[in-house]
């Protein structure tokens, strides 16, 4: 199985708003969609699923055009939709139906996950009862009842406390295991990196970094080192010719040529007698990539 | 299909457990019940208070006082005559001093009446005072009788036998026998039919345009969209709010002729034309309900686009607004030609599609309409319903992902080239 994007184009009026995206998911995981507000992944969602004509380029899951019929796909989209006023049992059936299940099938599925997100109590209220985070688990719900192939979740963990991202992330892992195309749009770097084997970053519609995020990081090579000292550095780093990204109540965020320049700092501090907590020579976060990327 | 059959109950379900939907059905099963036992109400008062035609058989004591002042002797002694006639009243003979202190009395009585008889030009004339016009005796009675007598005295004078004197002065019977439908009733049940299918059409129309707008404003038709074909969607819940309103209106016709068999008193009329629902034929019916539906389908297409061109479900009635317009123009077009169910302009307005679900029905109560104008005009609707439908689907898929600024008619006809 997998999910080809080739040469995608969109424009709404004048403005193009994907440009020529390309990207392949071979094998089951999380591929991460990320981007400024308005890059053009929400644009990018749709496209793939099918709910906005593109202007170009094809989308195609194991060689055939995307569609409804095509492949069974789960959606968690950004802004939540349920029905406020409609008990939450009775709309969770209805998606089922929608999507080709029968009465019995869906009771057994959300049987399911109402216990596998603790929600059980919440079957008979209306979804405006519900808080935020419990809204999501249900939302959650309705991507997931039917088993799909290829999921797409626009931002999962936006207004989860911490166990419940820890939750949302089991399942996450869980379907990942299972085989699942995953295709998750987000903000949080750290969560995508956790997950991520794949990514793509867009910028204003345009791609600016596309591939495997092991791959990326190493082609950056270990340039970032971090440094938690007890006492101010500030000289030594400038002696040392360190480009300092960043000072902060822990410590120092800097960026290396090579791991020489680092290990000259390293000497500096020890003959200074500074009391070291914390000297790491690393490769960049997603976060710094990202930031690189889009940010100016 | 499938689809549309989960979309058709699920619509149906979710609306006919809402509150509004439930209060509304209530109050108009009350108003019905009560709109149609008025007539029984209204008798029910009457026959408390002793009606005037019933007076004379049941109360003695009541007698209303008629005084006569009849100063040119025009009735020549013939007072006792008079209360012969009319046995429920008093007649007293009075003289024209006294018409003051007589309006008093009058005034103060509701049943008591002044009568003041006077000659003009040769022909007697009289003022009746009464404390109201209609109380008391009819005055046209009063006068038909005065005629007679002054009649038998110009015949007995011109040396007319009685019998001929009693001939002249009968009234030559007939009878009106309707070959075709009851014009004023027709009328009625017409303008009642036409004003239902407009309201339940508006109102049910409504219902699909507030439903699509409330899932873009809940997001849920992204879910949706994604679940299933965006056809089946619009098509499913029409489908759901036609039946629903199918169902309520079928309802408050029950409810309302089973008020009528228990609480309806024989022999009532408006304006003087007995009800008779002869007319609710059971092809008429069939005719009313079809075109309920027809109607129904026209206006809850070009509806859901309108709904689905709003972010807000408070901006629908906006953007419902040029359908609107052409619904009350086409209403006010039907309703017109009711009162001329055959000139030019009734026919034309049963034929286009958009005024024909208020003139058709309405036209086949009232008259006899050729078939081959039904035929023209159902056609004509179906077919009209066929391209709305399919430019509503075409405008929809595209309208629905739409959020922002209200979409104007020229971005849907953009939608519409759009999509091939």
């Amino acid at each position: 199985m997998s999910l080809d994007v080739s040469s995608v184009i969109k424009k709404f009026g004048e403005k193009t708003v994907v440009d020529n995206l390309s990207f392949k998911i071979e094998s089951p995981g999380v591929f991460g969609l990320l981007g400024t507000n308005g890059a053009g992944k929400t644009t990018t969602i749709r496209m793939i699923l099918g709910i906005l004509e593109k202007d170009g380029g094809s989308i195609k899951w194991n060689e055939r055009p995307v569609t409804r019929e095509s492949v069974k796909f789960g959606y968690l989209p950004e802004e939540r939709g349920l029905y406020p006023k409609a008990k939450i049992v009775d709309q969770l059936s209805y998606f089922g139906k929608l999507r080709g299940m029968d009465g019995k099938s869906v009771k057994k599925v959300l049987d399911y996950w109402f216990d596998r997100l603790k929600v059980s109590e919440y079957s008979n209220s209306t979804a405006e009862q519900l808080s935020k985070g419990n809204q999501q688990k249900i939302q959650l719900i309705t991507s997931l009842l039917h088993d799909p192939e290829l999921i797409v979740m626009d931002e999962p963990l936006s207004g989860l406390d911490p166990v419940n991202a820890d939750l949302f992330k089991s399942v996450i892992y869980e379907l990942v295991e299972k085989g699942k195309f995953i295709i998750m749009s987000s903000h949080h770097m750290e969560s995508i990196e956790d997950y991520c084997t794949d990514l793509v970053i867009l910028k204003n519609g345009e791609t600016v970094l596309n591939g495997n995020l092991k791959e990326i990081k190493a082609s950056y090579g270990r340039t970032n080192l971090t440094v938690n000292a007890q006492d101010n550095i500030d000289v030594l780093i400038k002696e040392g010719g360190i480009h300092l990204i960043s000072k902060n109540a822990t410590g120092y965020e800097l960026k290396i040529k090579s791991d020489e320049q680092a290990y000259t700092l390293l000497e500096k501090i020890i003959a200074s007698k500074i009391r070291l907590d914390k000297f790491e020579i690393r490769e960049p976060s997603l976060h710094e990539i990202f930031i690189e990327k889009v940010g100016e | 299909m499938k689809g549309f059959f989960t979309v058709l109950s699920y619509t149906f379900k979710e609306n006919s457990r809402k509150k509004t939907f439930i209060i509304s059905t209530i109050i108009t099963l009350i108003l019905t019940i009560v709109i149609v036992s008025m007539p029984a109400i209204i008798k029910s008062f009457n026959s408390k208070q002793p009606s005037k035609t019933e007076q004379g058989s049941n109360s003695a004591k009541s007698k209303g006082v008629i005084f006569v002042v009849d100063s040119k002797a025009i009735l020549k002694g013939n007072l006792n005559k008079l209360a012969l006639v009319f046995t429920e009243y008093e007649f007293k003979s009075e003289t024209t001093n006294n018409v003051t202190s007589l309006k008093d009395k009058v005034k103060g009585e509701e049943n008591n009446a002044l009568l003041i008889l006077d000659e003009k030009d040769g022909l007697p004339t009289f003022d009746y005072l009464v404390k109201q016009a209609g109380d008391g005796l009819d005055p046209t009675e009063l006068s038909k009788y005065i005629k007679s007598i002054f009649v038998t005295d110009l015949l007995k004078s011109a040396n007319v036998t009685d019998n001929v004197a009693h001939l002249v002065q009968s009234d030559i019977p007939y009878n009106t026998l309707e070959l075709g439908k009851g014009k004023a009733i027709g009328y009625i049940s017409s303008m009642a039919i036409s004003m239902l299918l407009f309201l339940s059409i508006y109102y049910y129309g409504y219902g699909v345009a507030m439903s699509v707008a409330s899932e873009k404003t809940s997001r849920v038709m992204e879910l949706l969209v994604t679940s299933t074909k965006p056809s089946i969607i619009i098509l499913g819940k029409s489908a759901a709010m036609g039946l629903l309103g199918l169902a309520q209106l079928s309802l408050v016709v029950f409810t309302g002729i089973l008020t009528y068999k228990i609480t309806f008193p024989e022999n009532f009329s408006i304006a003087g034309q007995a009800l008779d629902f002869s007319n609710f034929t059971p092809f008429s019916v069939v005719i009313i309900v079809v075109y309920f539906i027809l109607g129904y389908c026209l206006y809850a297409m070009m509806n859901a686009v309108a709904g689905a061109t709003v972010s807000k479900a408070e901006d629908v009635n906006s953007a419902l607004m040029p359908i609107s317009m052409i619904s009350i123009l086409a209403f006010y077009m039907g309703y017109f030609s009711l009162t001329v169910p055959n000139a030019t302009i009734a026919i034309v307005s049963s034929i286009i599609p958009f005024s024909a679900p208020f003139s058709m029905p309405s036209r086949i109560l009232a008259t006899e309409v050729p078939i081959w104008q039904i035929l023209a005009s159902s056609f004509s609707l179906v077919l009209t319903i066929i391209l709305i439908a399919w430019m509503s689907i075409k405008i929809y898929s595209s309208a629905i992902l739409h959020y922002g600024k209200r979409l104007k008619i020229k971005d849907l006809l953009k939608f519409s080239n759009k999509i091939k």
